[in-house]
Protein backbone atom coordinates (compact mmCIF):
# COMPACT_ATOMS: atom_id res chain seq x y z
CA UNK A 1 0.00 0.00 0.00
CA UNK A 2 2.54 2.01 0.95
CA UNK A 3 5.13 1.73 -1.90
CA UNK A 4 2.97 2.62 -4.71
CA UNK A 5 2.20 5.57 -2.79
CA UNK A 6 5.86 6.56 -2.09
CA UNK A 7 6.61 6.46 -5.94
CA UNK A 8 3.45 8.64 -6.70
CA UNK A 9 4.57 11.01 -4.56
CA UNK A 10 7.92 11.56 -5.84
CA UNK A 11 6.34 11.03 -9.52
CA UNK A 12 4.06 13.63 -8.25
CA UNK A 13 6.73 16.14 -6.70
CA UNK A 14 8.60 15.45 -10.11
CA UNK A 15 6.29 16.34 -12.09
CA UNK A 16 5.27 19.34 -10.26
CA UNK A 17 8.76 20.51 -10.51
CA UNK A 18 9.40 19.95 -14.12
CA UNK A 19 5.58 21.52 -14.27
CA UNK A 20 6.31 24.43 -12.79
CA UNK A 21 9.77 24.94 -14.15
CA UNK A 22 9.07 24.44 -17.48
CA UNK A 23 5.71 26.96 -17.40
CA UNK A 24 7.52 28.97 -15.22
CA UNK A 25 10.66 29.39 -17.41
CA UNK A 26 8.14 30.27 -20.61
CA UNK A 27 6.29 32.87 -18.69
CA UNK A 28 9.64 34.59 -17.46
CA UNK A 29 10.80 34.25 -21.38
CA UNK A 30 7.17 36.07 -22.45
CA UNK A 31 7.67 38.50 -19.48
CA UNK A 32 10.83 39.87 -20.18
CA UNK A 33 10.36 39.67 -23.80
CA UNK A 34 13.39 38.44 -24.53
CA UNK A 35 12.01 36.05 -26.86
CA UNK A 36 8.56 35.27 -29.11
CA UNK A 37 6.27 32.63 -27.65
CA UNK A 38 6.88 30.70 -30.66
CA UNK A 39 10.79 31.04 -30.31
CA UNK A 40 10.11 29.97 -26.52
CA UNK A 41 8.33 27.07 -27.43
CA UNK A 42 10.68 25.76 -29.77
CA UNK A 43 13.36 26.46 -27.38
CA UNK A 44 11.62 24.05 -24.51
CA UNK A 45 11.07 21.23 -27.26
CA UNK A 46 14.58 21.84 -28.38
CA UNK A 47 15.97 21.33 -24.35
CA UNK A 48 14.00 19.29 -22.44
CA UNK A 49 14.62 19.82 -19.02
CA UNK A 50 16.80 17.32 -17.40
CA UNK A 51 18.98 17.00 -14.31
CA UNK A 52 22.18 17.32 -16.71
CA UNK A 53 20.49 20.67 -18.14
CA UNK A 54 18.98 22.28 -14.94
CA UNK A 55 21.44 24.96 -12.46
CA UNK A 56 22.34 24.05 -9.58
CA UNK A 57 20.01 25.58 -7.43
CA UNK A 58 16.82 23.97 -9.35
CA UNK A 59 18.37 20.40 -8.57
CA UNK A 60 18.65 21.75 -5.45
CA UNK A 61 14.86 22.65 -5.06
CA UNK A 62 13.95 19.43 -6.87
CA UNK A 63 15.75 17.24 -4.02
CA UNK A 64 14.21 19.66 -1.12
CA UNK A 65 10.67 18.92 -3.31
CA UNK A 66 11.99 15.09 -2.97
CA UNK A 67 12.83 14.91 0.78
CA UNK A 68 9.54 16.83 1.48
CA UNK A 69 7.68 14.61 -0.24
CA UNK A 70 9.68 11.32 1.01
CA UNK A 71 8.74 13.13 4.74
CA UNK A 72 5.15 13.29 4.09
CA UNK A 73 5.01 9.64 2.74
CA UNK A 74 7.31 8.19 6.29
CA UNK A 75 4.53 9.85 7.93
CA UNK A 76 2.10 8.13 5.98
CA UNK A 77 3.97 5.01 6.82
CA UNK A 78 4.32 5.96 10.50
CA UNK A 79 0.45 6.58 11.11
CA UNK A 80 -0.11 3.40 9.34
CA UNK A 81 2.10 1.65 11.29
CA UNK A 82 0.70 3.06 14.63
CA UNK A 83 -2.89 1.95 13.78
CA UNK A 84 -1.18 -1.29 13.06
CA UNK A 85 0.01 -1.52 17.27
CA UNK A 86 -2.30 -2.87 19.46
CA UNK A 87 -3.74 -0.81 21.86
CA UNK A 88 -2.49 -0.92 25.00
CA UNK A 89 -4.83 -3.38 26.47
CA UNK A 90 -4.84 -5.99 23.53
CA UNK A 91 -3.55 -9.43 24.39
CA UNK A 92 0.10 -9.12 23.89
CA UNK A 93 2.69 -12.25 24.94
CA UNK A 94 3.36 -10.88 27.76
CA UNK A 95 -0.04 -9.82 28.97
CA UNK A 96 -0.89 -13.33 27.12
CA UNK A 97 1.07 -15.21 29.73
CA UNK A 98 0.44 -13.08 32.66
CA UNK A 99 -3.46 -13.72 32.20
CA UNK A 100 -2.95 -17.30 31.87
CA UNK A 101 -1.12 -17.28 35.23
CA UNK A 102 -3.63 -15.37 37.27
CA UNK A 103 -6.91 -17.95 35.75
CA UNK A 104 -3.84 -20.78 36.84
CA UNK A 105 -3.25 -19.17 40.59
CA UNK A 106 -7.16 -18.90 41.10
CA UNK A 107 -7.92 -22.39 39.76
CA UNK A 108 -5.17 -23.61 41.63
CA UNK A 109 -6.54 -21.72 45.19
CA UNK A 110 -9.70 -22.97 44.22
CA UNK A 111 -8.59 -26.64 43.92
CA UNK A 112 -6.97 -26.77 47.28
CA UNK A 113 -9.45 -24.15 48.73
CA UNK A 114 -7.79 -21.28 50.22
CA UNK A 115 -6.77 -17.91 49.38
CA UNK A 116 -3.71 -17.07 51.08
CA UNK A 117 -0.81 -14.44 51.48
CA UNK A 118 1.13 -15.58 48.48
CA UNK A 119 -2.25 -15.87 46.24
CA UNK A 120 -2.43 -12.65 47.03
CA UNK A 121 1.15 -11.43 46.40
CA UNK A 122 1.52 -13.37 42.97
CA UNK A 123 -2.03 -11.69 41.83
CA UNK A 124 -0.83 -8.79 42.58
CA UNK A 125 2.49 -9.18 40.94
CA UNK A 126 0.75 -10.67 37.62
CA UNK A 127 -1.92 -8.00 37.36
CA UNK A 128 0.49 -5.71 36.57
CA UNK A 129 1.09 -7.06 33.18
CA UNK A 130 -2.29 -8.58 32.69
CA UNK A 131 -5.20 -7.37 30.80
CA UNK A 132 -7.49 -5.31 31.90
CA UNK A 133 -10.09 -7.71 31.14
CA UNK A 134 -8.24 -10.29 32.92
CA UNK A 135 -7.62 -8.72 36.04
CA UNK A 136 -11.36 -7.64 36.64
CA UNK A 137 -12.20 -11.71 35.79
CA UNK A 138 -9.84 -12.48 38.20
CA UNK A 139 -11.08 -10.00 40.89
CA UNK A 140 -14.70 -10.92 40.66
CA UNK A 141 -13.86 -14.78 39.98
CA UNK A 142 -12.06 -14.38 43.35
CA UNK A 143 -15.15 -12.73 44.83
CA UNK A 144 -17.73 -14.95 43.78
CA UNK A 145 -15.49 -17.44 45.03
CA UNK A 146 -15.07 -16.15 48.67
CA UNK A 147 -19.31 -15.29 48.80
CA UNK A 148 -19.84 -18.71 47.68
CA UNK A 149 -17.48 -20.14 50.75
CA UNK A 150 -15.51 -22.09 48.14
CA UNK A 151 -12.45 -20.37 48.97
CA UNK A 152 -11.10 -20.34 52.86
CA UNK A 153 -9.73 -16.38 53.15
CA UNK A 154 -6.44 -16.82 54.95
CA UNK A 155 -4.58 -13.51 54.01
CA UNK A 156 -3.47 -11.69 56.72
CA UNK A 157 -2.76 -8.45 54.21
CA UNK A 158 -4.12 -7.37 50.98
CA UNK A 159 -7.43 -9.46 49.26
CA UNK A 160 -5.51 -9.08 45.53
CA UNK B 1 -21.80 -5.87 112.63
CA UNK B 2 -23.06 -2.20 111.96
CA UNK B 3 -19.49 -1.56 110.66
CA UNK B 4 -19.92 -4.31 107.96
CA UNK B 5 -22.58 -2.48 106.93
CA UNK B 6 -20.52 0.34 106.67
CA UNK B 7 -17.79 -0.94 104.88
CA UNK B 8 -19.84 -2.99 102.42
CA UNK B 9 -22.40 0.43 101.22
CA UNK B 10 -19.26 2.71 100.94
CA UNK B 11 -17.39 -0.22 98.56
CA UNK B 12 -20.27 -0.23 96.48
CA UNK B 13 -20.63 3.35 96.38
CA UNK B 14 -16.71 3.60 95.54
CA UNK B 15 -17.43 1.21 92.71
CA UNK B 16 -20.74 2.96 91.29
CA UNK B 17 -18.21 5.77 91.07
CA UNK B 18 -15.49 4.35 89.86
CA UNK B 19 -18.00 2.57 86.84
CA UNK B 20 -19.63 6.16 85.93
CA UNK B 21 -16.14 7.49 85.29
CA UNK B 22 -14.59 4.54 83.32
CA UNK B 23 -17.67 3.96 81.40
CA UNK B 24 -18.49 7.35 80.60
CA UNK B 25 -19.88 7.89 77.12
CA UNK B 26 -21.55 5.58 74.36
CA UNK B 27 -19.72 2.58 73.38
CA UNK B 28 -20.97 0.36 70.66
CA UNK B 29 -19.66 -3.41 70.14
CA UNK B 30 -20.39 -4.09 66.46
CA UNK B 31 -19.01 -7.67 65.60
CA UNK B 32 -19.12 -8.83 61.74
CA UNK B 33 -22.29 -9.74 60.90
CA UNK B 34 -23.10 -11.41 56.93
CA UNK B 35 -26.87 -11.15 56.09
CA UNK B 36 -27.99 -12.91 53.19
CA UNK B 37 -31.36 -13.18 51.56
CA UNK B 38 -33.39 -13.41 48.97
CA UNK B 39 -34.19 -9.55 48.86
CA UNK B 40 -30.40 -8.50 49.55
CA UNK B 41 -26.56 -9.12 50.55
CA UNK B 42 -24.63 -6.90 53.04
CA UNK B 43 -21.81 -7.11 55.55
CA UNK B 44 -20.88 -4.76 58.48
CA UNK B 45 -18.77 -4.25 61.77
CA UNK B 46 -16.74 -1.75 62.91
CA UNK B 47 -12.91 -2.58 62.53
CA UNK B 48 -12.33 -2.04 66.69
CA UNK B 49 -14.93 -4.83 67.63
CA UNK B 50 -13.77 -7.14 64.74
CA UNK B 51 -10.36 -7.07 65.96
CA UNK B 52 -11.03 -7.12 69.73
CA UNK B 53 -13.67 -10.20 69.14
CA UNK B 54 -12.60 -13.00 71.19
CA UNK B 55 -12.49 -15.40 68.84
CA UNK B 56 -9.39 -14.98 66.22
CA UNK B 57 -11.50 -14.90 62.71
CA UNK B 58 -13.20 -12.16 62.48
CA UNK B 59 -12.37 -9.11 59.62
CA UNK B 60 -13.25 -6.23 58.28
CA UNK B 61 -11.31 -4.68 55.24
CA UNK B 62 -11.79 -2.33 52.06
CA UNK B 63 -8.81 -2.35 49.73
CA UNK B 64 -8.04 0.08 46.31
CA UNK B 65 -5.79 -0.33 44.43
CA UNK B 66 -4.50 0.50 40.32
CA UNK B 67 -1.90 -1.24 37.95
CA UNK B 68 -1.30 1.07 35.00
CA UNK B 69 -2.08 -1.97 32.79
CA UNK B 70 -5.45 -2.43 34.30
CA UNK B 71 -8.54 -0.69 35.17
CA UNK B 72 -7.84 2.84 36.62
CA UNK B 73 -8.81 1.55 39.71
CA UNK B 74 -10.55 -1.90 41.50
CA UNK B 75 -11.41 -2.20 44.95
CA UNK B 76 -12.96 -4.81 47.27
CA UNK B 77 -14.58 -5.12 50.70
CA UNK B 78 -14.38 -8.14 52.41
CA UNK B 79 -15.92 -9.44 55.75
CA UNK B 80 -15.52 -12.67 57.74
CA UNK B 81 -17.53 -13.52 60.70
CA UNK B 82 -17.27 -15.38 64.08
CA UNK B 83 -17.84 -18.52 62.27
CA UNK B 84 -15.69 -18.01 59.30
CA UNK B 85 -18.20 -17.00 56.68
CA UNK B 86 -16.90 -14.96 54.41
CA UNK B 87 -18.44 -12.38 52.47
CA UNK B 88 -17.07 -9.96 49.51
CA UNK B 89 -17.05 -7.25 46.97
CA UNK B 90 -15.78 -5.80 43.96
CA UNK B 91 -15.80 -2.92 42.17
CA UNK B 92 -13.99 -0.81 39.04
CA UNK B 93 -13.47 2.54 38.60
CA UNK B 94 -15.95 4.04 40.75
CA UNK B 95 -14.56 7.67 42.17
CA UNK B 96 -17.49 7.57 44.37
CA UNK B 97 -16.24 4.58 46.73
CA UNK B 98 -12.90 5.67 46.33
CA UNK B 99 -13.44 8.61 48.32
CA UNK B 100 -15.82 6.97 50.76
CA UNK B 101 -13.06 4.27 51.73
CA UNK B 102 -10.41 7.68 51.79
CA UNK B 103 -12.62 8.67 54.98
CA UNK B 104 -12.27 4.91 56.64
CA UNK B 105 -10.09 5.05 59.96
CA UNK B 106 -8.85 2.40 62.29
CA UNK B 107 -12.01 2.83 64.29
CA UNK B 108 -14.55 2.99 61.54
CA UNK B 109 -18.09 0.88 61.20
CA UNK B 110 -17.77 -0.86 57.42
CA UNK B 111 -21.10 -1.50 55.84
CA UNK B 112 -21.18 -2.51 52.44
CA UNK B 113 -24.09 -4.37 49.65
CA UNK B 114 -23.40 -5.93 46.86
CA UNK B 115 -25.72 -7.79 43.96
CA UNK B 116 -25.63 -10.88 42.42
CA UNK B 117 -22.86 -10.42 40.03
CA UNK B 118 -20.82 -9.49 43.51
CA UNK B 119 -20.03 -6.22 42.58
CA UNK B 120 -20.31 -3.89 45.17
CA UNK B 121 -23.38 -1.27 45.21
CA UNK B 122 -22.93 0.37 47.97
CA UNK B 123 -20.47 1.26 50.66
CA UNK B 124 -20.65 3.42 53.97
CA UNK B 125 -18.23 4.22 56.45
CA UNK B 126 -19.49 5.56 59.66
CA UNK B 127 -16.93 7.25 62.14
CA UNK B 128 -18.25 7.35 65.72
CA UNK B 129 -16.49 7.75 69.16
CA UNK B 130 -18.96 5.50 69.99
CA UNK B 131 -17.08 3.06 68.17
CA UNK B 132 -15.22 0.33 69.63
CA UNK B 133 -10.97 1.52 69.33
CA UNK B 134 -8.78 -0.98 68.17
CA UNK B 135 -6.65 -2.44 71.24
Amino acid sequence: VIRPALSAAIALAVGTYLGHHLSGGAEESRAIGSAPPVAAARAERAEPASCATLPRSDIELLKRTLVAAIREQADVVSSYEARLEPPADETTAQSLYADESIRARLDYALAVGRWTDEDSAAMQELSSRASVHAQRQALLDLVSALNEQRLELETTGPLF
Amino acid sequence: MKIHYIVAAAAVTCGLAHSSLVEAGQKMTREVVIVVTSTGRHASGSMGSARNSRDSVQLISCQLGAHTSGPATQGACVAKDATGRTASCAFFNKPQFESVLATISDDSFIHFYWDTSNQCTAISVYNSSAYEVRK
